[in-house]
């Protein structure tokens, strides 16, 4: 785990150092309004260090990120740990709202197309589906607000804080992930409803409801789980620009800020955060298979 | 209850047309009664049992009716159906590794059916997921039941195992809680679907025992289905045999067996081996199986069978009713008066044994007459035996001194390098020789070692200790083996499915051996053909796919491969336990033939002790991984010189068994802990406290030699009797 971080934060790093662009004019720029001397832009150098070599700044960075120091925004003079720490709830709040969105879909519908096998209930999920995994987010986006706030008035347009400021951004990025995740659920159950225990249930009497819940979904998981896992970075890509377009403060507006600004030490530590979230739903992945399938040892995958 | 099913039609639906799967069949279960289904795999048995608890699905049930207590099922609704699976009728499947919910304890799927059948209209929908949830049967009262439940079917310490999941639990120990699941209903009638099929015969046996006193006990009234007959023979008061979808005759256990009156029960009874002296040419059914194509309007044996008439073939059969409770369709009285040995000759001689689809014409004339020699004459038995006596002055072509292979049950780093792992023992120190001509037979229980030792033989496996010697030359595994070392020994394992590159066909499957053995292009085709000719099929053959073939012509295939390169050796793997009876004569008789031809020394590893007894010359037991009996057949099973050979052989289903021997208690223990002392001591009747600190020596009791204390007594006892 360890070893995955540190190569996320080097190769960030390197990344943001070579790309076109100096951050000290183009911040200066800003600040004044006008074009900054050569002897402001030397002396803003001096000041974050980015006159010193490649591995010298790294070390600083990462010695510094060690002990729980994160750097200075160029541009806002707050650390980025408080930028994190402001934004980061936001976007949470919004990617586990899209998650159940996208299960609370997906599921049912997955196991229902696959019950219904080859009807049209079956074929309308699947249309669907298609339709949910081709539209873009933006445009779905664009449209809720079209529709839901500014014809119906039912939620606010943009901004956070509440559930109805929560509902369109969450089912905007929900739809996307639902509709893999239905498509997984329906074969992984069509499998799974084939499997001799399923009938083994059947035998005993047991409703028929049950036996695809109790019986055919909870086998039919264990190979979604993964996925949904997987399909964390999808969400949190998917994040930055849903937040752009419902206007919600998080980290997807507070790093595309921060890149047009060249604010390095925030763009560092948004990737940073996002890396972190990615090992530990690898984790939760791994705690939801031990409890899903009790074929896997206990603390073996530790 | 009664169970009345009459004229069932069931078909699939498929890409390719429909498949007739069970065409008009008829039969009864009384209440209590024990009933057993017989027939080779696509009879449509299975099909019938399934509709029978309206699981047929993806089939259809397309005419006919299935009464069960006065309610026909065909047109039951869904709760009719709840309340007649939950508490009158139970079915168990055949195979335990995929017929439990790995996710959910052994105990909450018990604990279920007790709960649907209390009440089987009230299935709370969230109780019932959380019962899943939990890892433990929540009511006391339902966990004692189960406990009791887990007791009855003999789970050793039910208390242990109930919070358990499937796959801790060994295969025997899985079906054993199928069995459980269905006794929680208390059930007026079980359908058994092969329940003991998958299992060694040790536990096969334990598990028949523990249905006959629930039937006994309970006046459970039983289905059983499967494919041997002796298992049906065992337990069943009656037995009814089907054929290509239509029961063609049944009738109480006993006259069936003595005196069948149809020609197929007469052929598939005449195929067993345990009923041909050993070595003798096993009588055969000639042509294919039915193939669910619609059925003739005539008998549906009428193909196969060596007394058909012309009418035969457009008249319909009736069902007649013979004097002592049976029914048999067949409206030829020769053909049912024929008494069994008149049907051997008449299926060994007359033609329609040959024009089976895998018969090469040109080697009609010897295939004929090797039938004809076998199924007549009743002295060849010493054939096999007598020849290789010229031979058996020569030295062992095979030798193996003190051969032992362990692995490591781990693979982690850190076990290995502090050398902390454990190390299963998987072959202990075997000993064995082989001579040209000579068959070996190596028995016991699954995870015995004997597969593994076939491996070790095979070059496979390397073994951990010990020597092989090939004609007098230690040898390795394969890496290191010279080419006429490699060539020397040739593998067929049990499922030529698996063993047979479905992407290639039959010729370039046998030419790949001649190939890596650098024969040239010429000779390849040449000797792919001669193969095909040795294993009787057809040059044809060459151009097919393995999908394309049966299962006993994939096995022919295979043996043809193991032949390619002329091995001495023969290392048979199960080489017909995936097969049905039929076929299993055919492929059987087919490796005798080849046996005296090309004198070739078999290592025949079977769990089958009746096809052992019938191929084998020598036996030698494995237990543990080790040898604890060697000697020769007719003498080791017939007076087993060691305990566990008595097991076994007293474990085997059959009708003149003595009222089902109590057969082995347990499961074999682990091979990475063997117990100390005897290996056998903790199952073995006669041990005694020596047994448990003490190695037994090989002693030797006759031509055979054993490996317990007491050898010599039980050879005493077998004089006495
Ligand atoms: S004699 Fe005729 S009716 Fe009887 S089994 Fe043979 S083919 Fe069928
Ligand atoms: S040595 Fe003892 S335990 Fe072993 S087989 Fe003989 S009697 Fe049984």
């Amino acid at each position: 785990m360890s070893i995955v971080m540190a190569g996320v934060s080097l190769l960030t790093y390197g990344l943001v150092f070579v790309t076109p662009g100096d951050p000290a004019y183009t911040i200066l720029h800003e600040r004044r309004g006008s074009p900054p001397s050569d002897a402001e832009v030397a002396a803003f150098r001096a000041e974050h260090g980015l006159d010193e070599p490649f591995v010298s700044q790294y070390l600083s960075w990462l010695s510094g990120v060690l002990r729980g120091d994160l750097g200075t925004s160029y541009f806002r003079s707050e650390s980025v740990s408080t930028l994190l720490l402001q934004y980061l709830p936001n976007t949470l709040e919004l990617a586990v709202a899209a998650m159940i969105v996208s299960l609370a879909l997906a599921v049912p519908v997955g196991v229902v197309s696959a019950v219904h096998r080859d009807t049209w209930i079956d074929r309308t999920s699947q249309i669907a589906a298609l339709l949910g995994v081709s539209m873009p987010n933006f445009w779905l986006g664009y449209l809720l607000i079209l529709v839901v706030s500014l014809q119906l008035g039912l939620t606010p347009t943009s901004g956070s804080g509440t559930l109805s400021h929560l509902v369109l951004p969450a089912i905007t990025l929900g739809t996307g992930l639902a509709a893999i995740v239905t498509r997984l659920v329906r074969t992984s159950m069509l499998e799974v409803l084939e499997a001799e225990y399923v009938d083994t249930a059947r035998s005993k009497g047991v409703r028929e409801r049950l036996v695809v819940y109790k019986h055919a979904l909870r086998n039919a998981l264990i190979p979604v789980v993964t996925i949904v896992g997987l399909q964390f970075g999808f969400v949190l890509s998917g994040a930055v620009v849903v937040e752009v377009v419902f206007q919600r403060p998080g980290l997807g507006t507070l790093l595309v800020d921060a890149v047009f600004a060249r604010d390095y030490p925030v763009v560092q530590g948004v990737v940073l955060v996002t890396a972190v979230a990615f090992v530990i739903t690898n984790q939760l992945v791994d705690l939801a298979y031990v409890a899903l399938d009790p074929r896997i040892e206990r603390g073996e995958r530790a | 209850m009664r169970l009345d099913v009459s004229d069932l039609h069931v078909r699939f639906r498929t890409r390719s047309g429909a498949v007739h799967a069970v065409n008009g069949a008829s039969f009864a279960v009384d209440s209590g009664e024990i009933v057993g289904l017989v027939g080779e795999s696509g009879c449509g048995k299975s099909v019938t049992a399934r509709s029978i608890v309206r699981l047929e699905d993806p089939g259809e049930i397309t005419g006919g009716s299935i009464e069960f207590g006065g309610t026909d099922l065909t047109g039951a609704d869904d709760r009719t159906l709840r309340r007649l699976r939950g508490r009158e009728l139970a079915m168990v499947f055949q195979d335990p590794e995929t017929t439990l919910n790995p996710t959910y304890t052994v105990g909450e799927q018990i604990a279920e059916a007790l709960r649907v059948r209390r009440d089987p209209d009230d299935q709370p929908f969230l109780r019932e997921l959380f019962a899943g949830v939990r890892s433990r049967v929540g009511s006391k009262r339902t966990r004692k039941r189960v406990l009791e439940l887990l007791g009855e079917v003999g789970i050793p310490r039910p208390e242990d195992r109930i919070d358990d999941y499937p796959h801790q639990f060994s295969g025997g120990m899985r079906q054993r809680v199928m069995l459980a699941i269905a006794l929680a209903r208390r059930p007026s009638l079980l359908i058994a679907d092969e329940p003991t099929t998958a299992l060694d015969t040790t536990t096969q046996a334990a598990i028949l025992e523990r249905l006959a006193t629930l039937n006994d006990e309970y006046g459970m009234g039983l289905l059983l289905i499967s494919h041997d007959l002796g298992v049906v023979s065992q337990l069943c008061d009656r037995i009814v045999v089907m054929y290509d979808g239509v029961v063609v005759e049944s009738g109480p256990t006993r006259e069936l067996l003595s005196s069948p009156a149809h020609p197929y029960t007469k052929a598939l009874l005449g195929c067993l081996p345990g009923r041909s002296e050993p070595g003798e040419t096993l009588p055969t059914v000639g042509g294919s199986p039915p193939d669910g194509s619609p059925p003739p309007a005539g008998c549906v044996f009428v193909d196969r069978c060596p007394f058909a008439r012309k009418d035969c073939r457009e008249d319909s059969q009736p069902t007649l009713n013979l004097e002592d409770g049976r029914t048999v369709r067949c409206d030829v009285s020769d053909a049912r008066e024929a008494d069994l040995e008149t049907m051997r000759v008449a299926t060994a001689a007359d033609p329609i044994d040959g024009p089976g689809p895998d018969l090469n014409p040109g080697d009609r004339g010897r295939t004929a007459a090797v039938a004809v020699d076998g199924g007549v004459e009743t002295d060849s038995p010493t054939d096999s035996t007598a020849d290789p006596s010229g031979s058996a002055v020569d030295n062992p072509i095979l030798e193996l001194e003190g051969v032992t292979k362990s692995f490591r049950t781990t693979d982690a780093l850190v076990d290995r390098l502090l050398g902390t792992a454990e190390r299963l023992t998987a072959v202990d120190d075997v000993s064995l020789e082989l001579r040209a001509g000579e068959t070996l037979g190596l028995v016991g229980e699954s995870g015995c070692g004997k597969s593994t030792l076939a491996r070790v033989i095979a070059g496979l496996e390397s073994p951990t200790a010990g020597t092989v010697r090939l004609d007098g030359e230690p040898v390795d595994d394969v890496d290191s083996r010279r080419d006429d070392q490699l060539a020397d020994v040739g593998v067929v394992f049990q499922n030529p499915g698996t063993s047979l590159n479905p992407k290639r066909t039959v010729g370039e499957s046998l030419a790949e051996p001649l190939l890596e053995a650098g024969w040239g292009e010429r000779r390849r085709d040449e000797r792919v053909e001669e193969l095909l000719s040795l294993v009787e099929l057809s040059p044809e053959y060459a151009g097919r796919y393995p999908r394309q073939l049966s299962g006993g012509q994939l096995q022919r295939v295979a043996i043809a491969r193991a032949l390619a390169v002329e091995p001495a050796v023969l290392v048979l793997d199960e080489p017909t336990a995936a097969l049905d009876v039929s076929v299993q004569a055919t492929v059987l008789n087919l490796l005798e033939r080849l046996q005296r031809q090309l004198d070739l020394a078999y290592l025949f590893v079977s769990h089958d002790l009746e096809v052992v007894r019938h191929v084998a010359d020598r036996v030698a037991t494995m237990y543990l991984g080790r040898l604890l009996e060697v000697g020769p057949a007719s003498q080791v099973l017939s007076e087993p010189a060691h305990p566990y050979t008595a097991a076994l052989l007293e474990a085997i289903p059959d009708s003149e068994a003595t009222a089902g021997g109590a057969g082995l208690a347990g499961e074999p223990p682990s091979p990475t802990d063997p117990p100390s002392g005897c290996a056998f001591h903790p199952r073995c009747p006669m041990a005694d406290d020596d047994c448990a600190t003490v190695e037994p020596t090989w002693e030797t009791v006759g031509d055979a030699s054993s490996r317990c204390h007491y050898a010599d007594e039980r050879a005493d006892e077998h004089d006495e009797n």
